[in-house]
């Protein structure tokens, strides 16, 4: 199934390093004999060390069209029927806010987004490269994808959160993929990446890095990744107070990759977090969604075992319950601290100032039949405590505060407070049971409306695989 | 408009760029503010005087990052309009040395109407996004100075904001900036 390097590719990037050896000969005295070749980038093997802009850019516009001509022929969607008029309408009337569901703007847009940076990152850019792709697809889209205006608050989920996820998707395909494999294994390594990272499983296909055998990219780290998967039961509140809520099953994943503390910064999301909660029975399926990754960091302390670490990382959260919604981009600034209690037993904690670009909070608002929540920017904080042993979660506590100020929506602000508890009991190495509690309240003030604040309790219990 | 105060302030005092990192732009050129609201009968353009100020340092042989202030000023039927943003930038250029660059933003907007009605002076202002979207050009015309001329689109959600004739809700004003300026670094 696999094959070794390609004979063409291999001549050409020979013949290109023989250029280069010769030019720097012959150009001793200039500059130029100081450009090093290009080096080899394995995350894209097949870019040679170059970039391929126009591919990049090529996909990010066939991927509009796709998602248009989908939408018009295939789901016979009348707001994908565009013409040269309704550009022209959209260039003339510019931008609004739109009134899709809130899984639509908050969810759907970014995934979108993270088809169009990680269009741009296959094809050999990196984290800072690729971001300019994800505004121009979005831009794209929302001027000439559909006839409704373009939405501005779309342009900036898919934009920031298309980033935000898109790195994700990147650094966890870059996980499961392995340059190295071959047989049945590389095929179904190369068919998880596809899965987690479309795009990048397209470019790899199309230019052959799907079956090319050749060494991983130095940054390649599966081994620094813990994760847990828990199972169980939460008491929903489907609007009418916790006590006339229903017991639902759920499933939920947590990712780590890295070690904020003992890991120097190297790029953009060499450490991570990917937390996910699937939920029956209550607004949607996908009931919670987080990600950061570390933007950049630096020790505050120069001690043998680091203490505190000042750290900042680009956030995407998205939560959709029937209780309350609440979803947005941020950027976070905070120092980690941790401390030994003893051999076994490790305290850390968090404290981070929170810059949220857009956030969308469920509300009195009304427009249509879709759209009951408010849009702003805002500010918060966010304070955690973690006490592991032996690496394994014991107990955690969060809290969290945010404001938002309205800019569409009820004109207003809001204030939101999360304030959550979680209890673990190892009853194996890899197993353990647990049961959290989460308090959610919203105070929002209205200029127009009366003031609403709205408490919401929710219970879980389940028990915890660790995924090693 | 203290923060603004003090940031322009800070502009005026600054020493030329001590190293070749820095750089400083002040510009100026017609700005359109297109306005459209939720209860608005029809999308308005107003054209006003416009103008910004950026000042920052350069993190690569392509990229720029910097603050920015944008004014948008206009007199609209016995309404004094104002419309100011604070975002941070990021200008990109493709092919240095060449003098384009493509430009993008991020901040917070403020809209402001002062305005007279029966005999009492109504100061509205309301704060929102600011998002920015643009192109320019650096000519180089000395040493360490540019003529920049510059393209900018700005547009700044704002949930509403009275106006003479009512409250405007769940408005975008989107800023259309067309100007020159003088680019230090």
């Amino acid at each position: 199934m696999a094959s070794s390097w390609g004979l063409g590719k291999r001549s050409r990037g020979r013949c290109r390093l023989l250029g280069w050896a010769v030019a720097g000969l012959l150009l001793p005295a200039t500059g130029l004999a100081q450009v090093a070749p290009p080096a080899t980038n394995y995350e894209c093997p097949s870019c040679e060390g170059h970039m391929r802009t126009w591919t990049a850019l090529a996909e990010v516009g066939l991927v509009q069209v796709a998602v248009n001509w989908f939408g018009h022929y295939i789901v016979e969607d009348s707001s994908q029927a565009v013409t040269l008029a309704s550009w022209g309408d959209n260039l003339r009337e510019g931008w609004e806010f739109d009134a899709n569901h809130f899984s639509t703007n908050q969810f759907a847009h970014p995934y979108s987004g993270n088809i169009n940076f990680n269009a741009a990152r296959a094809n050999g850019h990196d984290y800072w490269q690729s971001i300019p792709f994800a505004a121009i697809g979005s831009l794209i889209w929302e001027y000439l994808g559909e006839i409704h205006r373009p939405s501005l608050n779309d342009f900036i989920s898919t934009t920031v959160g298309g980033v935000a996820l898109g790195e994700l998707t990147w650094q966890l395909s870059g996980l499961v993929l392995d340059n190295q494999a071959t047989g049945s294994s590389r095929f179904w390594k190369e068919m998880a990446g596809m899965g987690i990272n479309p795009a990048r499983g397209f470019n790899r296909l199309f230019f052959h890095d799907w079956s090319r055998v050749g060494p991983n990219p130095s940054t390649r780290t599966p081994e620094l990744m813990r994760g847990s998967m828990r199972v169980g039961a939460r008491l929903v509140d489907k609007g009418g107070g916790i006590e006339k809520g229903e017991l639902q099953p759920f499933i939920g994943f947590d990712f780590v990759h890295g070690d904020p503390f003992t890991q120097p910064y190297t790029k953009p999301f060499d450490v991570f977090l990917f937390s996910a909660q699937v939920n029956a029975g209550d607004a949607k399926i996908i009931g919670r969604l987080t990600t950061y990754g570390r933007l950049y960091s630096k020790r505050l302390d120069s001690r043998p075992e680091p203490r505190h670490v000042l750290i900042l990382t680009q956030d995407y959260d998205y939560v959709n319950t029937f209780a309350y919604r609440v979803g947005g981009q941020s950027v976070n600034l905070g120092v980690l601290s941790q401390f030994n209690l003893n051999p076994r037993f490790r305290l850390a904690t968090s404290a981070r100032a929170q810059g949220i670009i857009l956030a969308a909070v469920n509300s009195e608002f009304v427009e249509g039949p879709a759209r009951d929540y408010d849009f702003g920017p805002g500010l918060g904080l966010a304070l955690g405590g973690l006490l592991t042993r032996e690496r394994e979660q014991i107990a955690r506590v969060g809290y969290r505060a945010q404001w938002i100020h309205n800019v569409n929506g009820l004109a207003g602000d809001h204030v939101l407070q999360e304030f959550t508890v979680d209890v673990t009991i190892p009853i194996s190495q890899t197993l353990a049971v647990g049961s959290q509690v989460l308090y959610y309240h919203r105070h929002s003030a209205y200029r127009t409306e009366p003031t609403v604040s709205d408490d919401t309790p929710q219970f879980q219990a389940y028990l915890r695989w660790g995924l090693q | 408009m203290r923060a603004g105060g003090r940031l322009l302030l800070l502009l005026a005092l600054a020493p030329a760029p001590l190293s070749a990192q820095a750089w400083y732009t002040i510009g100026a050129g017609a700005g359109g503010n297109r306005v459209d609201c939720e209860n608005c009968e029809s999308i308005e353009r107003f054209w006003g005087g416009s103008g910004y100020l950026r000042a920052g340092g350069t993190v690569g042989e392509h990229v720029r990052v910097g603050g920015e202030l944008v004014f948008w000023q206009k007199s609209i039927e016995g309404s004094d309009a104002y419309l100011r943003a604070i975002e941070g930038v990021v200008l990109w250029h493709p092919s240095p040395p060449g003098g384009f660059f493509g430009q993008a933003g991020l901040g917070l907007g403020r809209i402001r109407n002062v305005f007279t009605t029966e005999g009492t002076t109504v100061r509205a202002s309301e704060t929102g996004l600011s998002v920015m979207v643009g192109v320019g050009y650096d000519l180089r015309v000395g040493n360490r100075v540019f003529l920049t001329p510059s393209l900018m689109s700005i547009a700044v959600p704002a949930a509403t904001i009275d106006t003479p004739a009512g409250p405007l809700d769940n408005m975008v004003a989107t800023l259309f900036f067309a100007g020159l300026g003088v680019t230090i670094r």
